[in-house]
Formats: C-alpha cells, structure tokens, sequence
C-alpha cells in the first residue's frame, strides 16, 4: 500500500532566463516555481505551493521580457510558455513592488509579514492617513490563503470572502460557527499574519504550533502528492483493486487466484463513478485524507429495502475484494448491494466475503449441495446466491445460520456433518485464530504469512502488509531481515491503536522524497511527524524505540492474554496452506511455470517428468519448513520460546513480569523446559 | 407563420410591408426607456384610441417603437410617411395631432422641433441638425422598427444576412468578412473583433472543445445607454449579429449577460428570443438547414465589475464576479474553460451589415485605413449617448474620425443655458476628460487613447464651467471604490487611498506633497492591478491631472473650488436679483433662508448644508455661489 | 419563505448551480431579502458551499441580507446624473427618509440606494421607485416622490 507514483504526461521544455541565470521548465510552469529552481526568490504575500496561485497582493510583480517586448506580470500566476527574460530586481520591478508594499502598509503597519518585506524593499507607509487603518499586529491582510486552503486543502470551502471593494472580508458565512468545520486549522496554519487562532480547549496539548506544523505537512502532502499516489481522496483504499490485480494478489475464488480478466469491472474507476462524498470524514481534525466514501441514493434490488434509495458507506478494497472478486463477483451492483447489507445487519464485509468464498469452493468441489444449502447455487459469481445467504444469516434461517458461524466451524460442521475431508478443509479454509483472513495473497510472500498468521487478532494484514517489500521489492531476503520486519511493523503498527491514531496518515500518502531514505518503507519522514505529535501533546521527548517499546510492552501482554485463551502457542500461528502455496492441481497448473521454476531454484528438484501432485507435494514440504524457519526466527527476535511464549526476561525487560503475568506463561514455559 | 426557411425569409418581409402600405400613414411612437419615463405609454394607448373614436384605425397604425435617440425631446412621435417630428408631447397634445394632422393634413406647429440656434420650426425629422450628420449602421432601425414583432424586423432586412451566410458562405467566409470590415470590440478596449473570432476557432481546433459565444449587455459605464437602447430597439439584430458569429467560430451555445436595471431591454429580449425561436430563427436546423444554435440569458446582479469579461463569466457560472489574471485569454479558455468568444450588444448588431454589405463597404467608413491591420484605424461608425450639460441629450451614430466639436456643437447643439464648454469625459470610469482645446480631436479608438481617454463603450459626459474636475475625479474614484471586486491590493487600496487623497484636495486640506502621493499611487494602480479595473481606475485622475493641473492646484494652494462645487469650499450667497419671491425659503430644508415677502432674502451660513436647492429653484438665477 | 416557494424557484432555473445568481434575485425580488435559512437551502439543494452564496450575496448590489423596505429608490448615480446634481438628489431623500443611504425606514416603506447609471442619461437626474422612473428629477422635488408613494 505504499505510494504509486505514475509519471507525469511529458511537457516540452521552455528555457526561461531570471537575472541572468538559465534555466529549463516544463511549459506552464508559474514564473515563481521557476525562478524557485533557478535559486531566485520572488517575495509573495498570498501564495503557497499548496494552494492554487491567486495573484491578489500583487508582491510578486516582475518586470519579463518576451519578445522583445517588456510588460509586468505577477509572477505567482503567470505561465512560462515561450522563451522570456525575467528581471527581479529591475527599477520598475522594484518601483512596483515598493508601491505595492507601500499601499499594504497604509492600511496594516504593523503586520510582520508586511513590515518585514516592506522594510527589506524599501518601500515606506504613504503621505495619507489609511480610513481603514488597522494598527493590530495580526490583522487579516486579505491574501486569501485561508480560503484557498480551506477548499483545497481541506475540501471544505467554510470559510469564504464576503463583501467587495473597500468592505471585502473573510468570514464563515453570516459571521456564524460552521458545524462543518472540524477545527483542522489548516486556515489557522497557512495564515501569514496570525489573524486565524485556533483554540484547543480539549486536549491542552503542550506545544500546539509543533503539532500544527507536522499536521499542516501533512494536508499539504494530501493536497500536492495524492492524486499521483495512492488517491485516497477521489477512491479511498479501492484504488488497490487493479494494482492487486497486477501483481496476482488479488484474491480471487477463495484464494484460488491473484488475478482475474473481469477485474476491469471493478476497478478504481468504476468506483470513481459511483462515489459522492469526497469530504473529510472527520474522525480527525485536521485529517483531509477523506478515505471513507459513500455512493449516494443507490438502490438495492434484493431485501428488505428493495427499490428503495439507500446511502451506501463505502466500498473500500477489502469490501470489493472480499465480496466481490473472492466470491466470483464482478458487477459492482451486487458488490455495493452486499457493502450495504453487511453494515446493515451489523456484519463485517471480509469475514463474510472470506466466508461464503469458503462455502462456495466447498460447493463447487462437491461437499455441498443445494439440498444442503436449502436451494442456494453456491457457485463462484452467483451474487443472488450470496445476497440471499447475507438475508438468511440477517434472519437467522436456512444455510446462512451455518455460514454465519464462521469457517472455523463450518470446517468442523462440513466435515462431521457433510463428509468434508477434514485436511482439504483445513487447507482451504481461509482462518487463524477463528477469524477469517483479510483480502490479498500471501502465497508468494513468507513474510506476510507470517504477518498474517501470526497477528494476535487473527489475520488480519494491520500488523503487518510486507508483500511489496517482500515479494516484489525484494528487500527481505533472508529469515533475520523477515523476523525484524515481523518484530518493527507489528510494535509500530499497534503505537497506532495505543494513541487511538490512525494509520493510514502514515503511509497512504508518503513524502514526496520519500524513496531517497535508506528504509523508505517506514516512511521514515512520517515516523518523525508522529514523534512531534506525542512530544508536542506530553511536552515528552521519545525516540522511536521508545515508541517500539512501548508497543512491545502491550504486544507481549497480548500475547500473554492469547495464551490464556488458549490461543497463543505456535500451532495458533500457523495459517491454512491456501494463505502459503497452490492446494489444488488446478491452482498449481495455473502458475506451473513460477512453482516449477522455484522447485528447480529453490528446492533443487527437477520438476521434469513429474506429476503435479509430486510437485505439489515436494513445494508444500519446502513451503511449510520455510515457514517453521520463520517462526523460529521471529520468536526469537520476539524474545520468545520456540512454543511462542514470552520469556520471563522479555517480561521482566520491557517491566510487565507482573506475578499474574508471570502465572500465566509459567506453566508453558516449563513445559518446554525454559523457565 | 410558422417556422421560416432560407426560402421564404423575403416573403415574409414583403408581406409585412405590403400590410403596412395598406395604410395612410404610420404614427412611431417612441417607447424607448427614456421616453417611457416621461410618458410614452399613455401616449401610445391614447392614440390609439383617439383612432378608434375617429374611425382611423385602418387608415393609421400606431408603431410602437425602440428608443429614437433624441432623448432630450421625449416622448417623440414621428408621422410616416412625411417624417414629421413631433416632441415633448403629453396626452392632450394628440387630439390636436389627430384631428389637425391626419384628419386636417395639416401638421401642428407649436408641437414640432424648433432649432435653438435659430429658433425655427424643423417639421421633418431628417431635417433636424440632430440627426443630419449621423450615419446609422448599429442604430440602422432605431425609431422604425416594432422591436416587438418579427415581421417587423424581417420586413426591415434582419436575418437577410444569417440568410446569405447559411445559403452560400462557409464559417471561414463569414471570419473574413469580419476581418476584412477591421472592426473594433464597441465595448471598450477596441480589441479587433475579426482576430477574437480567429484566435477562438484556432483555441476549437487545438483544445477541441466546443466554443461559445457572449453578448455582454451588462452595459456598466455611468452615462453610457447605447446596449440597452440597442436591445430595447431593434433586438432581433443583435440575435442576428450572434447567430453569424455563432456559425463562424462554431458554436451551438450563446450566452446574453444582462444586467437587472434594464427591465424594459430584458423583456423585449426575452419576447425577440422566444419569438425567433418559434419561427426557426434560433434552435435546432436555423432557416431549415443545418446550422444550430440557441442562447440563454444570464442576469447581472449588480456590480460594475462584471463587465470585466473573466468576472462576467465567473457569474455566469453562478460565482461571484472576481476577475482572474487574463494571461490565459478568454478565447482560449473561458466560460467553463471552453473556447468564448465575447462582444458587446453594438458589436453584435454591426456584423449582420458586415456580413450582408461586405467587410469592405465598412471598412470604408471610418478613420485610418484598416484594409492591411485592424490596428492601423478604426473602421465604421460608432454610437455615443450625449448627456451631461448638452442641449441635445440622446444618442447619436457618427462615423469613427468625426471631430469632437460636430458631435457636441453640431449634432448636440452645445451646451445648455448659455454656459462655457468645459470638457468631455469619455470612456465611463476607465476613461478621461478632454478638456475645450482638443475639441478638433478626431474621434476614434487611438486618438482616445492618446488624450488619455478612452473608447469605453461610448459614453460622452459634457460638462460646463460649473463642473469641478477635482470632484468629477473623485467622482469616478468613489465610484469604483464602491464597485472593485477587492481582490487585488493596488485596486482595493489604491482606490481607498486615492479617494482619501481627493478628499482632502476637495476639503481644502491639501498639500503639493500630497499631489505626488496621489500621482505615485495612480500609477502603481495603473501598472499593478490585476485586471482593467484596477489598472484604468486612475485615468480620471491622471487625465484631469493632465488638463485641469491649475484647478487642483486653486483647491491647494488658495483654498479654492472655481466651478463652486466642493462643498467645504464654498458659500451660497443671494445677490440683489431675488425678488423676494420666497420659493427658495420655502423648499429650504434647514429653514435658514430668511427675508421678508418681495425684499432681498438671506441665508445663514451657520446653518446652511450647502445642498444647493434654493440655487435650484430660484427663477431668477439670484442665488450664487462663492 | 415556504420550502415549496423556494423549490419553485429552484426548478425555474432546473437547479442549475451556474444560475445562482438569477435563483437568489428571485428569492430577493420574493422576499424583499435573502434569509439565512434560504441561503443555506439553496446551497444544499445546488451543491455549492453555502460561504459562496453568502459572497454572492454580500457582493452584488441587488442582494440584501435584511429586509428591504417596500419601496426601494433608487437614486441614479451616473456621470450625467452626478453632473446634473444625483448627490443632492441622494442628499434629499436621506434628509426627507430619515435613514442614512442604503437604509431603510423603520416602518419597512422605503430601503434609499444610490445605483450606477440606470442608462436613463438624456433625462439625468433619475430616480427608480420600484419599477417607475422619475426622470429630471430635482433635490425640491424629492418630497413630493416620497408623498406619492407613502400614501400608495
């Protein structure tokens, strides 16, 4: 889920002169970016790289020559497109700028920002007594950078000009409090003058401006890096769909597959056309990532609310994966009508996606019927089916009591009662712990099994998502580096959940010179806007393995917990083999040329002449000890047995070897001869 | 009649001027805003009725018609096919008419124009000095055509030329003729109208989107009526005018941005679009053939600004009229960032003569030679609204070159009362007062320029000796400061520190320090503002500066306002003509006029408001100012 | 101002947010003012954020965000008229109102607001009353206006 970034369309290149120093832009390029790169600095008073140019204050104003003709322009706002000559410092630049200057100083003397540039250009306050004379320090100057900010940053278009000529002001409309604004203090932030206070009567934080400061980076990067990385804030998390689908993640028919030709079908930009609430969600102040979408006046055709318009919250990707390509189905409809049923009735979209993806591979390989679904055609792509089943589990009738229960037990039901064979329900299966796996293919990626199933919750991808650095990346090549990976994400991704954060601020869009770090993957620029944030509330200095620490102490009391519920051994952490390789002949045969490759690579067994459940067969061994490396070494990074049990010395170091602690993995550890 | 086709447009015509002949004679009825005001309605309706009580409704028909032009004479009856020119009638003046005139076949004589200069009676219109020297090409109906009927108008040529560009003209064809006529935008700045056109087809071309075209009707400089006139007289021109630049530059949407305080133009408009939609004229398959094209009407709310082509087209997209930097130009991107080609209501109604007579035949009229550059002169004619201290109050159409002095002296018959010629503010507020020794200026779009005036939209103020060049200045500054959009600080704040200044010069508190604070700041308006507004904003100053420097000075240096008009400056005083009629004591709003019955009255200064009404109502010019 | 009102208004102009303009001059021409609720419904109702329509309607001349008296005069301020003597004009009817300019009476009969040019030039100076103009209208003739419409 790291940032994308697509290449730009190319852009001829114009050459453009600026006090004698040359230099290539991109055609419509501002004269200020330019003069940016070739190291000249325009003064501005009402523009922001984050924000559209305005050309209000009228500072910038530059003497150009194009053709041979000389006119002034704001350089803010005016499009390099032919060769042209710029002067930043010619007399009538400097008479204009002065002048400029001189009027903003009339009105407001005493404003820094004016004061400062005035007195740098020697402009000075005119030989007339301003009507409207403002003598604060932090008077409104009128750039308009609030209001650009708050509709562009922000998406909110509150705050807004009123009035015009000598009356125009900047206001929330009627002068009254917006219940819109969240209080972000994007405005407040970009404000050159002070003239915007945000007040925080809540939280008290120690150090407002060192969280603002982060706070505003970060909306900044929302507004400029976005739309060329992951675009969360025209598709949300949805944007995956095709990237899964590229790199064979995308779970397809139960995990079967990574990819499938009807993807196109549901693709971001199918979601582009449906979603309508491109607004901040508001779970944050200030976040503008505006994840969580919604498709307006939808109208289901199935169910209690059948022909009605209904407000449909989301899809997201696990949604469109989960209860879309993972149960076969590929028409958006159907996919939004299960997103809306399943919230609904109060039911989680990957479990039940996870799940009836479950039953129906069970279906289709003959261990269930229609006369024990009660009728229901439980094949792959059949949405009806689903629907019906998703009504049924709501009503607590027919086949949707038994899917409703969860894969764990419908394991065990379709084996005692319906004559399943047990291994080949266990290895399709798609749960850890009792809960059903989230949405993507771990079978090409060790690390993310583990990071799948050995997440304390069950297997979900929040501890960890190492599939690109794994897999594509190729950035953890052997067991130590896997083991690290597993020991740093899962303790950075639990900080999240114990400052009730979010994570997605963190890596769904990621610094622009993000790459240019040696572990970019950590987003490392991030990783220090999350540090000032907690030292800017506690006025408390951390490092970042103060933060790993402190999620240590809460993951290994998990763990602890776990174990006590019977659940925090190693035979817990170990997933279906459907999460790490090809179960079926079908499934090996569709990718025969990467297994057979990795069984002459990897394994040193010729797969010439050999059948495939001889081949399937010699990749499972390899596989499942691959994977009992991994577990040795991700323990032990962990501090813990071989069992997976947390040492007394691990408890007693990160100072949670509390006796009711100690109690509890005691008995483990003696067993295993470790205490 | 139903839909008209290329086929049957003259039919229509001719049979509407067939009905027409069946009659004696036509009576044209003023009803332009003007003469509406003073009473053109009654006088329509009475006549009409004065007809039926004579039983001549089938001998005379009463033509109501758009505005004249010679408003100052209002309401005005012109008697077809004579063309005798009746003025300032009220109703009981037509029974006279009826009975003497039409009846008697004797026009009535005291009701008809007399010549100030030589006091006679002119009973024909085309006689009056008035309308003598003006050439009629914008105006070319005005006072003949039934703005209400599209018959009339058809009878009158309109869509002759949409007719001629339809049956045999490609897009292109109908662009060169434009060109080759070299006429300027009539709305302001003088940009050639044939290289917008031009520049919109090559932005169609590049950006493939589709064009629109915009008449700008938001008519905003003080003093100029010539688009609402133009409207309310003959609207079906300007449709026509706007379907041939429809079809040259491709375009199947047009827009018409009008403002709210022209009611009368607004309906007539409204009635002309549904009328010319209904037979075809506008809509699907124009005239029965291909070309399609409709318009919809914006209205102004309000504000000067928007005529200021990106603000008016930033309200028409429903936004708050805030110009935006033209360095992308409208033609490329501009309504919806769709290619937009934008003329004003005069500009429109010039192409279908441009079209229908060739580009040549206009570019003939007119200053310069305009055959190699549209830059090189100013072709055609050019509409004026004469107003201000003028006998002749109204609107006239010269050709471009025409001095000065024949427009005011000639066509406006000077100035009112005996009084001296001041000068002429030209160009509403973005333009300059051109003082008596420029009265020789040949008058068109460069020579304007070079005065330090403008064009604008062609509004001529005259002003005598009692009007003070310090407070007309400051007239147009507070004018604008009230009207700038605010965004941009050279305009927001020049216009604020400028009115301050001009302020104080009128109060008698200024200084010569002050003068080149004033001089300083026009200037960094004039070259830092972000739009024409802002940046023309100061030619009032400037130019007045330019011309009238002494009586800024007087204002200064002795504490002085010559013309007697800056309040702060000066006293009324009653001189030895009163008569002691009391008429100015009694209309005094603060009762400090005393005197007795027939005795020279007084006024107190201490409390006397300087509002000038006691100046205003005496009969014997006895109150003066010092 | 009743919902059904409003959405009259709204379907007139088929909800189309490039007609703000024309839908909030009807609301105004209805309600002699833009209320606070209104705004905000027709801000929902076109999609656009309610601060725009609030700028709209502190922008324009022919909004008001309190109720306009009964009659609105409207004193023409063009050149011709200001040569011909608007500002005493104005002057007048400020002293003969009562109110200061752009005021209304408080019995809510008179709203006074200078406007630019009414295009009525050649008959300078001009008052509109409501739809009515008064043309070559003098300072002394001020009372006399206000008689006529007062007792209407």
């Amino acid at each position: 889920m790291s940032g994308t970034t697509t290449s730009p369309d190319k852009v001829p290149a114009v050459e453009v002169e600026i006090d004698g120093h040359k230099v290539e832009v991109p055609e419509g390029t501002t004269l200020l970016a330019a003069a940016r790169k070739a190291g000249v600095r325009i003064p501005t008073l009402c523009s922001h790289p984050a924000v559209e140019p305005y050309g209000a204050c009228r500072v910038c104003i530059t003497e150009i020559e194009v053709r041979g003709r000389k006119r002034l322009v704001t350089a803010c706002n005016y499009p390099v497109r032919e060769p042209l000559k710029a002067f930043t410092e010619s007399d009538e630049t400097r008479q204009q700028r002065r002048g400029v200057l001189s009027l903003m100083l009339a009105r407001w003397p005493n404003v820094p920002a004016v004061r400062v540039l005035a007195e740098k250009h020697g402009a000075k306050p005119p030989a007339y007594r301003h009507p409207l004379r403002n003598e604060a320090t932090d008077a409104c100057i009128l750039c308009g950078l609030c209001v650009r900010a708050c509709s562009e940053m922000a998406w909110e278009d509150i705050i807004a000009f009123a009035g015009r000529g000598a009356g125009r002001r900047v206001m929330m409309p009627f002068g009254e409090p917006s219940e819109r604004c969240t209080g972000c203090g994007t405005c407040a932030y970009i404000c050159p003058t002070g003239a915007i206070k945000v007040h925080d009567e809540q939280n008290r934080p120690v150090d407002p401006a060192r969280i603002r400061k982060y706070g505003f980076r970060l909306t900044q990067e929302m507004t400029l890096l976005d739309d060329q990385q992951c675009q969360m804030r025209r598709v949300g998390t949805a944007h995956l769909v095709e990237i899964m689908d590229a790199y064979d993640l995308l779970p397809t028919h139960n995990y079967k597959f990574g990819k499938h030709p009807d993807t196109p079908k549901i693709a971001s930009h199918v979601w582009k056309t449906f979603v309508r609430q491109n607004v901040p969600d508001g779970c944050w102040a200030g976040c503008q990532m505006s994840c969580a979408k919604a498709v307006e006046d939808f109208v289901p055709r199935t169910g209690p609310y059948q022909g009605q318009k209904v407000l449909v919250d989301g899809p997201e990707y696990e949604t469109v994966a989960g209860c879309g390509s993972n149960i076969g189905v590929f028409d958006p409809h159907d996919i939004l009508e299960i997103n809306f049923y399943c919230d609904t009735y109060g039911i989680d979209t990957i479990s039940f996606g996870t799940a009836t993806a479950f039953a129906m591979e069970c279906f289709e390989a003959g261990i269930l019927d229609t006369e024990k679904t009660g009728g229901l055609e439980l094949r792959f792509g059949n949405g009806t089916a689903a629907l019906e089943l998703l009504h049924q589990m709501s009503r607590g009738e027919g086949f949707g009591v038994i899917v409703g229960q969860g894969v764990a037990e419908m394991k065990r039901i379709f084996a005692e009662k319906f004559g399943g064979d047990p291994a080949f329900l266990r290895d399709i299966g798609m749960e850890v712990k009792g809960l059903e796996y989230s949405e993507y293919v771990s079978k090409e990626s060790l690390a993310q099994q583990g990071g799948y199933a050995m997440a304390l919750k069950g297997p979900q991808h929040d501890e960890a998502w190492l599939i690109f650095m794994d897999m594509v990346n190729k950035q953890l090549p052997t067991f130590e580096k896997k083991a690290e990976a597993l020991h740093y994400f899962p303790m950075w991704r639990t900080w999240f959940g114990l400052m009730g954060l979010c994570k997605l601020p963190w890596n769904d869009v990621e610094p622009e010179d993000n790459a240019k770090y040696p572990e970019p993957n950590k987003v490392p620029g991030h990783v220090e806007g999350y540090i000032n944030f907690w030292a800017g509330m506690t006025g408390q200095e951390v490092t970042i393995d103060d933060i790993i620490r402190m999620s240590e102490r809460v993951y290994n009391f998990q763990r602890v917990f776990n174990l006590r519920m019977g659940k925090g051994t190693r035979e817990w952490d170990r997933g279906p083999y459907r999460a790490m390789g090809p179960v079926t002949v079908e499934e090996y045969e569709s990718r025969a040329e990467r297994y057979d490759k990795q069984l002459r690579e990897l394994v040193g067994y010729d797969p010439a002449g050999k059948s495939t459940p001889e081949k399937l067969a010699a990749l499972r061994k390899y596989r499942e000890e691959q994977y009992e490396g991994l577990l040795d070494a991700v323990y032990k990074r962990r501090g813990w047995t071989r069992n997976g049990i947390p040492t007394i010395e691990t408890l007693r170091n990160l100072g949670i070897d509390y006796p009711w602690v100690v109690e509890v993995v005691r008995p483990w550890l003696e067993k295993e001869g470790a205490a | 009649m139903t839909r008209i086709e290329l086929e049957n447009l003259e039919e229509v015509g001719r049979k509407h001027r067939e009905k027409l002949a069946r009659y004696e004679g036509l009576l044209l009825v003023c009803t332009g805003t003007g003469c509406v005001s003073a009473g053109a309605f009654s006088i329509r309706d009475e006549l009409r009725a004065l007809l039926e009580r004579h039983k001549l409704q089938k001998k005379w028909l009463v033509v109501p018609t758009g505005c004249n032009g010679f408003c100052a004479m209002g309401p005005i009856l012109v008697v077809q096919p004579a063309g005798i020119f009746y003025q300032k009638l009220g109703p009981k003046d037509l029974a006279r008419i009826v009975e003497e005139h039409l009846l008697g076949g004797k026009p009535v004589r005291s009701l008809l124009h007399k010549d100030a200069a030589s006091g006679e009676v002119v009973p024909r219109m085309a006689d009056i000095p008035f309308f003598a020297k003006q050439q009629l090409i914008a105006l070319r109906n005005k006072g003949l055509v039934d703005p209400e009927s599209i018959a009339s108008a058809i009878s009158f040529g309109t869509y002759g030329a949409l007719r001629k560009a339809l049956q045999g003209m490609k897009p292109a064809e109908v662009l060169a003729e434009v060109k080759r006529s070299g006429i300027r935008g009539r709305g302001g700045a003088g940009f050639p109208t044939g290289l917008k056109w031009e520049s919109c087809v090559e932005a169609v071309a590049r950006t493939g989107k589709p064009p629109v075209v915009v008449c700008n009707a938001d008519e905003g400089d003080p003093g100029a009526f010539m688009d609402r006139s133009i409207i309310e007289t003959d609207p079906h021109a300007v449709l026509e005018g706007m379907c041939l630049g429809a079809y040259a530059v491709g375009a199947r949407e047009g827009f018409v941005y009008i403002r709210k305080e022209y009611p009368l133009a607004l309906e007539r408009l409204e009635k002309a679009m549904a009328e010319a939609r209904k037979h075809g004229l506008l809509g699907e398959r124009i005239l029965g053939t291909h070309f399609s094209f409709d318009i919809r009407i914006h209205r102004g709310a309000g504000a000067f600004v928007c005529g200021e082509s990106t603000a008016l087209m930033a309200s028409m997209e429903g936004r708050v009229g805030e110009p935006r930097a033209k360095y992308v130009h409208n033609v490329e991107s501009g309504y919806q960032g769709r290619p937009t080609v934008l003329n004003n209501v005069e500009t429109w109604a010039n192409i279908p003569v441009i079209v229908g007579k060739g580009g040549a035949a206009f570019a003939a009229i007119g200053s310069g030679d305009v055959s190699q550059s549209p830059w090189n002169g100013s072709s055609g004619t050019k509409v004026f609204s004469l107003v201000g201290n003028i006998r002749n109050t109204g609107l006239v159409e010269v050709p471009m070159g025409i001095r000065l002095r024949e427009i005011i002296f000639d066509i406006g018959g000077g100035i009112h009362g005996g009084r001296k010629f001041k000068a002429v503010q030209t160009g509403g507020p973005s333009g300059g007062c051109i003082p008596a020794e420029l009265l020789d200026l040949e008058v068109d779009f460069d020579n304007l320029t070079k005065a330090g005036s403008m064009m604008g939209s062609g509004g001529m103020i005259v002003m005598d000796d009692r009007t003070c060049m310090v407070d007309v200045a400051k007239y147009f500054v507070d004018f604008l400061k009230d009207e700038s959009c605010g965004k941009c600080t050279p305009c927001r704040e020049g216009l604020i520190g400028v009115s301050e200044m001009l302020g104080r010069i009128t109060r008698g508190e200024g200084t010569p320090e002050l003068l080149d604070e004033l001089e300083r700041t026009c200037r960094v308006m004039a070259s830092a503002s972000l739009c024409q507004l802002g940046a023309t904003a100061p030619n009032p100053v400037l130019s007045t500066l330019r011309y009238f420097r002494d009586e800024y000075l007087a204002h200064i240096e002795k504490r002085k306002c010559p013309a007697g008009v800056c309040k702060e400056l000066i006293r009324y005083q009653i001189t030895k003509a009163c008569t002691g009629c009391g008429v100015c004591a009694r209309q005094c709003p603060q009762k400090c006029i005393t005197g007795e019955k027939k005795k020279l009255h007084v006024i107190d200064r201490k409390n006397c408001i300087r509002c000038g009404i006691c100046r205003d109502v005496c009969k014997f010019d006895a109150v003066r100012v010092s | 101002m009743n919902r059904a009102k409003i959405d009259k208004i709204l379907a007139r102009w088929n909800r189309d947010a490039n007609y703000a303009i024309e839908i909030l001059q009807d609301v105004q021409e209805e309600e002699r003012y833009l209320p606070q609720d209104v705004l905000r419904y027709v801000a929902d109702e076109l999609c656009v954020p309610v601060g725009r329509l609030h700028h709209i309607a502190t922008f324009f001349k022919a909004f008001s965000l309190v109720p306009r008296g009964r009659h609105v005069v409207e004193v023409c301020m063009g050149t011709a008229c200001h040569v011909k003597g608007a500002p005493r004009v104005l002057d007048a009817f400020a002293r003969e109102l009562g109110v200061p300019v752009g005021g209304t009476t408080r019995d809510l009969q008179f709203t006074l607001e200078p406007v630019r040019c009414l295009g009525c030039c050649a008959i300078a100076p001009v008052v509109k009353v409501g739809k009515e103009l008064h043309g070559e209208l003098q300072a002394s003739k001020v009372k006399t206006v206000i008689k006529k419409y007062a007792e209407g």
